[in-house]
């Protein structure tokens, strides 16, 4: 699981040069999404999890936690029970449906987070530059020297899974290479002309930050939002993979993996079904992020 | 260029410095663990304190920090070795000597002595799969992108698309489950023991398959775009109107210019191929440093965390200095700027 | 004088009791060889064939068999915990062995006596032993030597809980701790409590009596070393047992190769190698599907289903007293109050626990730790799951809206969290909320004795008062609840010394009571265990503890 941070070695994306020209500014997000069909089958699938996630308690036919008798004469899925039950005779469907909820709830909220400092971070460094820049850039890379598991395992060994720290961990993990971006978008944009004519009107520098040149970075900050978002899921699946995640009895779809594969030759479906879930859940913000970049190299 | 590879190489010394104090930090801010760690879950309250005072953990961490790097760099012999704790920590290589990470709690023996073999292997399980990534994307991302928007490309882009969105520990399961448990072709395990029934040929192959599904899907996906791009450039169209055969057009001008960016890209997989890959290394009991760090964070052993650690940011930051000269010395433009 | 000759005089009585009915045969059997009868004797006298051993002419020399096993540090024998000594029990040996059908027999020893007053033992050395390295002979010396040493508190041994109220005394010493009370030690309680007679000779002099010397003796961190290797285990040192250690990489691998001279049966197996697979049973299930271990001693309950369903491969299960407890301090609130503790055994319907949570693998426990399979068990009324008791006792206790706590376990083997997880379920309805906290197996080790709540897992035992002894005496070794009942240590007291098996059978009750009114544990269930081995595995039984001898057993030709 890596992650393409932006790096200096980079060459500079398309997506940049196009944006010298100020053509997207006026281009609407959704717009995008809907000339993309890949894109718009990626959305499809992120609602459906999210709309899952907030209609649990509804969906799903029993507490996830609550063990049953009938799984005692046939766990495996059937007509009655879609998906079975698991090794402590607890229904599958529901567990799935109430582990869209962790996901869905931490994934983006630790990821907004990261934005909210990231985004502070690199605008504050490309703006100002001179030794703010310097400063902030080395630590930037400093913190992305770090290989991401190695950060995560070291963190969540050492203080103890539990959801808020997976936040912090995420934060800690993602915020570095947001700044940089951020920063390298800023870099290109605040040579504009408009930025420029803002400055002679006199707007303050927060203003210029915010109003001018945050919403011209929103293309390639959303696409990054995207992608991110993908690797955050697989991070929290590989966490509880790693019996880092959320401590049981709540239902994560890592965990759960891992769970399954001792009976993987006996009762295949307690790993496989949560495999999909996750799989599906992430290939959704794949597909998103690539439908966005077609479109943006189309244009 | 002199000059350069001076900034360069004085920034990853820079790094690597304040990287082992962040470590340290993460890892040794609580004194009181510390002592405990070293001795286990059995030794008694009276023995944890004389520890600490021997080990004057009430000192302030960078004064801490400082001990820790003297005996790294064979100044200071490790307080722990000391006799006269009665610890019974030998180490060959004598007390002090560069490269002293000090003792591993959990394997009682000292971290050289571990770290170095499960290095190796981890470096001939990231040169394994290395060696099938790079024609299998290169051969995936070219195909795509010079045929990019016909059936082909979508073909191709969908399957890395999936391929990409299923995590390593679902990957790794579903294909030991069929390999292993149903088909029973290849061994289940891949331990690297001599002498067992599976020679260690056939158990490099499911991991390093885990391995290269997962990165080709990724990388292909660049080097497509790549492709594509110089394909649509002048002076390809350039080479094409002149009448140049179509082979050398591709192979000798599009791929040279087309490689740079994929380039760096494999530089970082590599670097997480050796460090990363921990989910593969824990489904298949690969002896490698992945493993080896979750291990130690999982049981507390504070030496081979730090040490694993610190060898995981070396490779990422060596890494990327290859990757940083190896784009200047092929992209002309960035050379001369 | 009874048939056989000089007997400890409680034989007559136990045969008359045979005679009449008033004991099983295997109270008999136990008793009789704690007496010092030998096995086949009384074997014969309860009118019972000896347990059928495969005969030796079918054994087939040679062969390797590589056993999945956790490799932890071995050098400090007398402190082993379960995991250290299982592969190492093929190389060091013990005075006596209790066997799969709970009757102990001599191993270093020819045979043993006890005195009438059961005060006085006298332990008698085979003569035919001889150490490996240097082929000196095994003498009382060396006996005396690891006694001594284990029953040293400074050595750390829990050996000191068992043998604790027969040859122990408290004391006070000259340090002070930190309140400024004199610290408490403990000693041996006599100069000679332990004595050599003669070169083949040892006696224990006990200050009370007890029944369960020769078990006691069995107990696993009580190996013999040689004197000479100061208390060190490792290649190259002494050993008197049937295999060597060639090779030994901690946390990785061990290779034993069998020796030539050694003074039993066996060993027929030329080679065993033993590979630490981690605590994954995934990777264990691997290394057997792809053949790349023939043998996996303990199967966690929860991969049983997995296990079974290999080809080639042969499952043994035992039926054991191994269990797993909840255990709570009672030094901290809200478990320091007793009716809080007993709403928490109410509010657990042990059946469904093992329904639900160990697959009904095994059978049900009765929170007082002593289980059908152990002799002295005493059948009292049990407690039933009672929902509304539990909120009434809570209540009185001052806690109207329940309780909230956080448990303290280890992430594996999973049949541990299956178990806590159903009974979380259950405990939920009476108002109690636990919240589980899984921690590495080193981790929990480092607090099992502090945390508030606990689930600490128990090998079996064959008497169910050891665990009694070593857990929940005032100041035993284990006692990781840190309850202190002197009307228990009392009983407790009573009941090892005791002869009679109904008489003994009385005290237990009693004891058993105090553990469900007072006690600081729920206990669910027992747990049987599995072990599965390559089908090629002959003579091979499953020990409850999985104390296997592999000297014993051979593979088929291929």
């Amino acid at each position: 699981m890596t992650f393409p941070e932006p790096g200096h070695q980079r060459p500079a994306k398309p997506l940049v040069q196009h944006r010298r020209t100020a053509k997207f500014r006026g281009k609407s997000l959704l717009r995008r999404v809907g000339r993309s069909r890949t894109a718009c089958f990626g959305l499809g699938l992120i609602l459906f999890w999210c709309l899952v996630a907030l209609f649990a308690p509804i969906l799903a036919p029993f507490d996830p936690n609550a063990q049953h008798m009938w799984s005692l004469t046939d766990p495996t899925p059937s007509l009655t029970h879609w998906f079975g039950s698991d090794a402590l005779h607890r229904d599958m469907l529901s567990r799935i449906i109430w582990g869209a909820r962790p996901v869905l709830v931490i994934a983006p909220l630790s990821l907004l987070c990261s934005y909210v400092i990231g985004i502070t971070l690199g605008m504050v460094a490309a703006y100002y530059g001179g030794w703010i820049d310097s400063v902030l850039t080395r630590v930037i890379d400093l913190m992305l020297s770090f290989p991401k598991i190695v950060l995560y395992v070291v963190l969540i060994a050492s203080v103890g899974p539990s959801a808020m720290n997976i936040v912090i961990a995420v934060i800690l993990v993602s915020s570095p290479g947001i700044a940089r971006l951020v920063r390298g978008l800023t870099y290109d944009l605040k040579t504009s002309d408009y930025v420029a004519a803002a400055r002679i009107r006199g707007e303050s520098d927060l203003y210029i930050l915010a109003i001018e040149l945050l919403p011209n970075e929103r293309g390639p900050l959303f696409v990054d939002f995207c992608t991110r978002m993908g690797y955050t899921v697989i991070s929290i699946g590989v966490l509880g993979f790693l019996g880092l995640g959320l401590p049981p009895p709540h239902p994560d779809w890592g965990g759960m993996v891992r769970d399954g594969t001792t009976l993987l030759t006996v009762l295949p479906h307690i790993a496989l079904i949560p495999a999909f879930a996750i799989s599906s859940l992430i290939m959704g913000f794949n597909l998103l992020a690539d439908g966005l970049q077609e479109t943006t190299e189309a244009a | 260029m002199l000059l350069y590879l001076l900034r360069q190489f004085s920034a990853v010394v820079f790094t690597l410095v304040a990287a082992s104090f962040i470590i340290f930090l993460l890892v040794e801010s609580s004194p009181g663990n510390v002592a405990r760690k070293t001795l286990g879950p059995f030794a008694t309250d009276a023995q944890v304190t004389i520890l600490y005072e021997r080990l004057n953990l009430d000192d302030p961490i960078i004064v801490r920090y400082g001990r820790w790097a003297g005996v790294l760099l064979g100044l200071n012999a490790d307080p722990l070795a000391d006799p006269e704790l009665e610890l019974n920590f030998e180490d060959s290589r004598g007390h002090k000597y560069i490269g002293n990470f000090g003792f591993s709690t959990m394997m009682k023996v000292p971290v050289a002595d571990v770290i170095g073999a499960r290095l190796v292997n981890s470096l001939w399980l990231a040169g394994l799969a290395v060696f099938c990534i790079v024609p299998l994307s290169l051969l995936i991302g070219t195909l795509g992108g010079l045929f990019a928007g016909r059936p082909i490309d979508r073909g191709l882009t969908i399957f890395s698309s999936v391929v990409a969105s299923v995590p390593e520990f679902a990957s790794a399961v579903i294909l030991m489950s069929i390999f292993v448990l149903w088909l029973g072709w290849l061994p289940g395990t891949s331990p690297l023991q001599q002498g067992g029934t599976w020679p260690i040929h056939l158990q490099y192959i499911l991991p390093v398959t885990v391995l290269t599904l997962y990165v080709t899907a990724y990388v292909s996906r660049f080097i497509r775009t790549s492709i594509k791009e110089v394909m649509a450039s002048a002076y390809i169209r350039t080479a094409i109107l002149k009448g140049l055969p179509w082979r050398r057009v591709v192979f000798v001008h599009a791929f040279r210019n087309a490689m740079i960016a994929p380039f760096t890209v494999i530089l970082l997989q590599i670097n997480w191929l050796i460090s990363g890959v921990v989910v593969t290394e824990v489904v298949f009991a690969y002896p490698g440093i992945g493993r080896l760090l979750l291990e130690a964070a999982l049981f507390g052993d504070i030496a081979l965390i730090e040490a694993a650690a610190l060898i995981a940011v070396c490779i990422a930051v060596s890494t990327q200095l290859i990757g940083d000269i190896g784009y200047m010395v092929l992209n002309p433009r960035i050379r001369f700027t | 004088m009874s048939k056989l000759g000089k007997h400890h005089p409680h034989i007559q009585v136990l045969q008359n009791d045979l005679e009449s009915g008033g004991i099983s045969r295997r109270d008999f059997l136990r008793t009789a060889t704690l007496l010092g009868v030998s096995a086949s004797a009384a074997y014969a006298m309860a009118g019972l064939a000896p347990q059928a051993m495969a005969r030796a002419e079918a054994a087939v020399k040679g062969g390797k068999l590589r056993v999945a096993s956790r490799l932890g540090d071995i050098s400090d024998p007398h402190t082993y915990s379960w995991g250290q000594q299982i592969f190492v029990r093929q190389c060091l040996e013990q005075l006596t062995l209790t066997g799969n059908d709970n009757v102990t027999r001599p191993q270093l020893l020819e045979k043993w006596e006890a005195s009438d007053d059961l005060k006085t033992w006298t332990l008698y050395l085979r003569k035919d032993v001889s150490w490996a390295r240097d082929g000196r002979p095994f003498t009382a010396d060396d006996v005396v030597w690891n006694l001594k040493r284990a029953l040293d508190p400074a050595t750390g041994s829990s050996t000191v809980g068992l043998f604790a109220g027969f040859i122990m005394e408290n004391y006070e010493t000259d340090e002070t701790d930190d309140s400024g009370a004199k610290k408490k030690g403990q000693r041996l309680w006599r100069d000679d409590a332990i004595t050599k007679l003669d070169d083949h000779t040892v006696v224990l002099n006990g200050k009370a009596p007890n029944l369960a010397i020769p078990e006691s003796l069995f107990h696993q961190q009580l190996f013999m070393m040689d004197p000479a290797d100061g208390g060190t285990f490792g290649i190259g040192s002494n050993f008197t047992g049937p295999y060597e250690i060639v090779e030994y990489e901690q946390g990785q691998r061990c290779l034993m190769q069998a020796r030539s001279d050694y003074w039993g049966d066996g060993p027929y197996m030329e080679a065993l190698e033993w590979v630490d697979l981690g605590d994954d049973p995934n990777a264990h299930l691997a290394a057997l599907a792809s053949n790349q271990i023939d043998g996996w001693p303990s199967v966690d309950n929860a991969a049983l289903p997995a296990v079974q369903k290999l080809s080639g491969m042969k499952v043994y299960e035992a039926l054991t007293a191994n269990t797993g407890a909840v255990r709570m301090r009672v030094d901290e609130p809200p478990f320091d109050d007793p009716r809080v503790r007993r709403a928490m055994r109410c509010a657990v319907d042990t059946t469904a626990v093992l329904q639900f949570g160990l697959g009904s693998l095994g059978y049900e426990g009765e929170h007082h730790f002593v289980s059908k399979v152990h002799p002295e068990y005493a059948q009292i009324p049990r407690i039933t799951r009672d929902v509304e008791k539990a909120k009434r006792l809570l209540e009185e206790a001052g806690h109207p809206d329940g309780i909230d706590a956080k448990l303290y376990l280890k992430s594996s083997p999973a049949w541990e969290s299956q178990v806590v997880q159903t009974m979380i379920e259950q405990w939920k309805e009476a108002g109690i909320r636990i919240e589980m906290n899984p921690v590495p197996a080193a981790q929990y080790w480092e607090v099992w004795k502090k945390v508030p709540l606990g689930f600490t897992d128990w090998n079996h035992r064959p008497l169910g008062i050891m665990l009694y002894g070593l857990c929940f005496r005032t100041n035993g070794s284990w006692n990781e609840s840190g309850y202190s009942n002197p009307e228990f240590d009392k009983a407790l007291l009573e009941a090892e010394g005791q002869l009679d098996v109904n008489k003994r059978r009385e005290t237990m009750a009693v004891l058993e009571q105090i553990m469900l009114d007072d006690g600081p544990v729920v206990q669910p269930v027992f747990r049987s265990i599995y072990g599965i081995y390559t089908d090629r595995l002959k003579n091979f039984t499953m020990h409850p503890t999985n104390y296997n001898y592999y000297k014993d057993v051979w593979l088929e030709a291929v």
